[in-house]
């Protein structure tokens, strides 16, 4: 699917993210430009503190910026208030987040149509259908979420942030809270969402087999991009971890 | 331990206050009707004391029986045994006292007065050794021609010294000049009522009867005790009178005002229980709601090893200081009620004497007892369940299974049974049983409608389900059955009672304008539009010699006692039944005459009367008579429970008339007979004239007033039920703030978000309002049938009432919802999302 020159489904210019003031500031994200390109699956990795989360939340528009500015396709976040934003979210953006991804009221079909439903719009049938077939619950539409096991749910959550076709789906530590086994088949979800589907998909993680998953995975210490790695394995991810003189321990907390 | 339950406290402090606001309105309801009370009690006591300071002894006639209500009907004195009385060793000065009606207009022709106070004409007491009154200006009336009124009465009128004043008597109008103005020591008049004071000679006349006083009082000698005085009294009086110590008659006098007050004390002290029972509820919710949150600290403090009663006490605790603090700004907030109350009797009921505020020691302990109980008591289960909470809680996710409603059912069932019973007990004649068993049912459909508050929410949320925000809204409400039950069931105890009282009325309204509907045959009906008594037979006569009038039938009313009942008595012209008194006869004949009785059919039944037995009366002046029972008649609102011929009513106490019938001349319309007896009656602006239609819209429209003000203060469980509902939202939305972050990171927008919330609000507060309905109908039908002995024979359902009710609980839905949508709507998505 990737074409010549890829118009990046979004990117950030010099990001800048300060906690606090004075004494007390912290520097999150200290000048961050970085593009993810449409198409392509890429992983954030960095230990804890180095601004992977704050990057991310920053560039879906749930965190604004201190300085700096990012676009989802070609929108400028900066300009939007909340409606904006909240438009943006429903239509553009997907989201996976570590845990808690659904509503426990509603059943898992409910919850992958949930921003369509919200926006009012009728889903594309066939593109639902083959959401829900690649995530594999067909049988399980009618379960709510305290009926399925947590790798279940992580998936349920996956079609919902494609359900829309969004322009870019942002996922924090999706397989944070799962089995191996489990984790497994959210990244080989979302490794095909990207390969077959045509999804573009950015996901912070802090697991190197995860990120082996990804086209591309990009380095972040201290608030600053340190590097990046281009199809990547388990042991180049390790290997350039070790080179960057990540702790490891860090990065495991 | 308790320094943690005292964090947990300040940690919560907006969830709190919202729910001791209820205990707090429900607090200063009682405090307020307290210290109304005690404060009222103890002016009249202070009033009655100092009017009565100079009277020694008090000769008065006896009772012929204890009327209703506290009204004393008591047999003259005869002027004759005055000269005795002067004779009694000790006594130094005597004075015979009269009083009567006496109706002061003001100067464009209307009575002065709020009408529901007296409007009485006295004797000028001018001796100052008995008198009770004080000359502020002038003289005293000396002359048949002078009057001396109340300082309240001449501010209020603008009548001043020299003044010309139109006075409405017994026997007519007469025209008096302001001799004087006077006050009771520093008061300006005698609870409110309007005083005319007449020369000694007048004022008999006038007012009284010729021979005969009301009261005599009696000043003592120096160094001559009030009982000493009193026994040697006793020995010279005739049958039929007894002497009282004065100290005896004022606590007396200040007793029938504290007995009247004490019925609106208790009328106070209902609504105040009713709001602290919503109250209970909410605290109830509350409690239970913080317990579930608190879940994971709770089985920490278990798991580090606090007991099961550490962990109930720091709960009650917890329960006890909101319970404190709400009684206290309750009492503080009743003070103020007491003296808005006051405000609001004055407006009503004329002057009411000032005096401080009296907050008694009892009134304080009440109050305390009342708030902390009531929060206590609430909190019990709540506590018990948080004591319940597994160490091994503080490991797992959170997760509030919700148990089975089986028990919860089966103590429903329980209580709805006990409830019925306490009721049909209650309906023989205990109010206090049957409001035990209304309470009762009200905890059984609290306990019961979990099983409801599911489909419910499912049925009533279909409507607003349109769009993701209903139908979130609407699963919200569904997806905690006993959360949505208990809140509407708040709800529906305000509900259902005013929908009870509104059956009830409507029923009444019904039944009377059937019963009145038949009643009157006459074509204009003349009563009284202010004041008790009656008017002057002169009205009658009045119209009588009208050439537009073919006849008029007089109807005069009075209490007397009939076995051992103490009853009403109504006396017509036999020649008025059947012509303008239309009765159905049921039984014997309708005939009336000497020695004659007729009953209604429903006394009748109630006292087993048979036609043609004897039935002895005793009348308010004293006289016993016996009468044949001649028959029975279908009961009738404008006659009452007991028909006497008009000869009997010179046993009553007043010789006014109460009610005059009017029938046209053959020949005259409507319009020219009703323009006639509206100019003949221009003299007397306490009469009115009414067609018999107007007369029975009149009688309803009182149930109307009757009904509105029950339901205006029943209104104050409503909105503690209202409170609630924000209470149980504002923490629903705490609860869900990882749900409302997902939500609105995947699109949901403010707006949304609001209306998500605010469908939940309607959903429980439509579903509270239809349990009350339902709840309030079976308490309605049920009173209905208990009382269709008692004239309410008739079962409406004002409908369209009940709907606007439904209505209103649904906006008051949306405005419970206002704050915890705007608050879910504002949440910080970020942070909501990163909550755990």
């Amino acid at each position: 699917m990737t074409t010549t020159a890829p118009a990046p489904a979004a990117r950030a210019e010099g990001l800048t993210k300060t906690y606090g003031s004075g004494d007390a500031a912290v520097t999150a994200l200290d000048g961050v430009t970085v593009s993810f390109a449409a198409g392509e699956f890429t992983a954030i990795m960095g230990p804890s503190g180095s601004g992977k989360s704050t990057l991310m939340h920053v560039m879906a528009g749930l965190d604004s910026p201190t300085s700096g500015e990012s676009w989802v396709g070609e929108t400028a976040l900066s300009g939007l208030k909340d409606k904006g934003l909240t438009a943006l979210r429903r239509d553009a953006i997907g989201f996976v987040f570590q845990q808690f991804n659904l509503l426990p009221t509603l059943t898992a079909g409910e919850n992958i149509t949930l921003p369509l439903d919200i926006a009012g719009r009728k889903a594309d049938p066939a593109w639902l259908d083959e959401v829900i077939a690649a995530v594999g619950l067909a049988d399980r539409l009618g379960h709510r979420p305290a009926e399925m096991s947590g790798g279940q749910q992580q998936r349920v959550a996956c079609a919902r942030a494609l359900v829309t076709r969004p322009s870019v789906v942002f996922a924090d530590e999706p397989t944070g809270n799962l089995d191996s086994r489990a984790g497994a088949e959210v990244l080989g979800f979302l490794r095909r969402s990207v390969k077959d589907l045509g999804q573009t998909v950015v996901m912070v993680t802090h697991d190197p087999v995860a990120a082996s998953y990804a086209d591309r995975v990009v380095f972040l210490a201290d608030g600053r991009l340190v590097g990046e790695l281009r199809d990547p394995t388990a042991e180049s991810v390790l290997d350039r971890i070790k080179a960057l003189e990540l702790p490891r321990a860090a990065l495991e907390a | 331990m308790l320094r943690a339950t005292f964090r947990s406290l300040l940690a919560r402090k907006l969830r709190l206050l919202l729910s001791a606001t209820a205990v707090v309105l429900g607090v200063s309801f009682v405090s307020g009707a307290l210290v109304l009370t005690d404060t009222l009690g103890a002016v009249f006591d202070d009033l009655f004391a100092s009017v009565n300071s100079k009277t020694a002894v008090e000769v008065r006639g006896a009772q012929p029986f204890a009327a209703a209500q506290g009204e004393t009907s008591r047999l003259p004195v005869p002027t004759s045994l005055l000269p005795v009385l002067e004779q009694v060793d000790g006594v130094a000065a005597v004075v015979g006292d009269v009083s009567g009606y006496a109706q002061v207009l003001t100067k464009d022709g209307k009575p002065y007065g709020s009408g529901q106070a007296p409007a009485l004409g006295v004797n000028y007491d001018a001796n100052p050794r008995t008198s009770a009154f004080t000359l502020r200006s002038g003289r005293a009336p000396a002359a048949p021609t002078d009057i001396a009124l109340d300082a309240s009465t001449s501010k209020g009128s603008g009548f001043g010294l020299g003044d010309q004043v139109t006075v409405l008597l017994r026997d007519g109008r007469s025209t008096y000049t302001v001799s004087g103005i006077f006050g009771f020591g520093e008061n300006d008049n005698l609870a409110g009522a309007t005083l005319v004071a007449f020369e000694q000679r007048t004022a008999e006349k006038v007012v009284g009867s010729p021979g005969e006083l009301e009261v005599v009082r009696l000043a003592a000698d120096e160094g001559v005790s009030q009982a000493e005085l009193r026994d040697r009294v006793r020995e010279v009086l005739p049958k039929g009178a007894e002497a009282v110590t004065g100290e005896q008659s004022a606590d007396e006098a200040a007793g029938q005002i504290k007995d009247a007050l004490g019925f609106f004390n208790t009328f106070l002290l209902v609504f105040a229980g009713v709001a602290l029972f919503v109250g209970g509820f909410l605290i109830f919710n509350t409690f239970t709601m913080l317990v579930a949150q608190r879940q994971r600290e709770l089985a920490l403090l278990r798991a580090l090893g606090a007991s099961r009663g550490q962990v109930v006490r720091s709960v009650l605790v917890e329960a006890l200081v909101v319970g404190v603090i709400a009684s206290v700004v309750g009492l503080g907030l009743g003070v103020g009620v007491a003296v808005g109350l006051q405000a609001l009797l004055r407006a009503f009921g004329g002057d009411l004497p000032r005096g401080p505020l009296v907050v008694t020691t009892g009134t304080v302990v009440t109050c305390f007892v009342v708030g902390v109980l009531v929060t206590a008591l609430a909190a019990l289960l709540p506590a018990r369940k948080a004591s319940s909470v597994p160490p091994v809680a503080a490991m797992r996710d959170a997760v509030t299974s919700e148990p089975s409603l089986r028990r919860g059912t089966i103590v429903g069932l329980v209580l709805l049974t006990l409830g019925v019973a306490a009721i049909a007990k209650g309906l023989q004649g205990s109010i206090g049983v049957l409001g035990l068993g209304a309470l009762v049912c009200f905890l059984a459909v609290a306990a019961l409608s979990p099983l409801l508050s599911r489909p419910a929410a499912r049925l009533l949320g279909a409507p607003l389900a349109r769009g993701v925000p209903g139908r979130l809204g609407r699963l919200n409400a569904m997806r905690n059955p006993r959360r949505t039950a208990s809140t509407a069931a708040a709800l529906m105890i305000g509900l259902a009672l005013v929908s009870t009282v509104s059956i009830l009325g409507a029923s009444a309204k019904a039944s009377i304008d059937k019963i009145i509907a038949g009643a009157v045959g006459a074509d204009l009906v003349v009563q009284q539009s202010q004041g008790f008594d009656g008017f002057p037979p002169a009205v009658a006569k009045t119209i009588g010699a009208l050439p537009e009038v073919a006849d008029v039938d007089v109807l005069r009313f009075d209490a007397a006692k009939i076995g051992d009942k103490v009853t009403f008595v109504t006396a017509v012209p036999a020649k008025a039944v059947g012509s303008t008194v239309s009765l159905t006869e049921k039984a014997g004949s309708l005939r009336l005459g000497q020695g004659v009785l007729l009953a209604g059919e429903g006394e009748a039944k109630a006292r087993k009367l048979e036609v043609g037995q004897q039935v002895a009366v005793t009348f308010a002046k004293g006289a016993v008579r016996s009468y044949r029972l001649g028959g029975i008649y279908a009961d009738n609102q404008l006659i009452g429970p007991y028909l006497l011929d008009q000869s009997a009513s010179s046993d009553f106490r007043t010789q006014l008339d109460g009610v005059v019938l009017v029938s046209k001349a053959d020949g005259t319309s409507d319009a020219a007979v009703r323009t006639a007896v509206e100019a003949a009656i221009t003299p007397y602006p306490t009469v009115e004239v009414q067609t018999s239609d107007e007369f029975a819209a009149q009688a309803s429209g009182q149930i109307d007033v009757v009904i509105s003000i029950i339901s205006v203060l029943l209104l104050l469980s409503v909105l503690i039920a209202v409170l609630g509902i924000v209470n149980t939202l504002a923490l629903a939305v705490i609860e869900r703030t990882r749900e409302l972050g997902l939500l609105r990171a995947v699109g949901l927008g403010r707006r949304q978000t609001r209306r998500m919330v605010t469908v939940e609000a309607v959903i429980v507060s439509v579903f509270g309002a239809l349990l009350g309905i339902a709840v309030g109908s079976a308490f309605g039908i049920t009173l209905q049938r208990a009382l269709a002995d008692e004239g309410i024979t008739e079962l409406r359902f004002p409908v369209g009432r009940l709907i606007a009710f439904v209505l209103v609980a649904a906006i008051a839905g949306v405005v419970a919802a206002l704050l915890p949508a705007r608050r879910a709507a504002r949440l910080d998505v970020l942070a909501a999302v990163a909550s755990t």
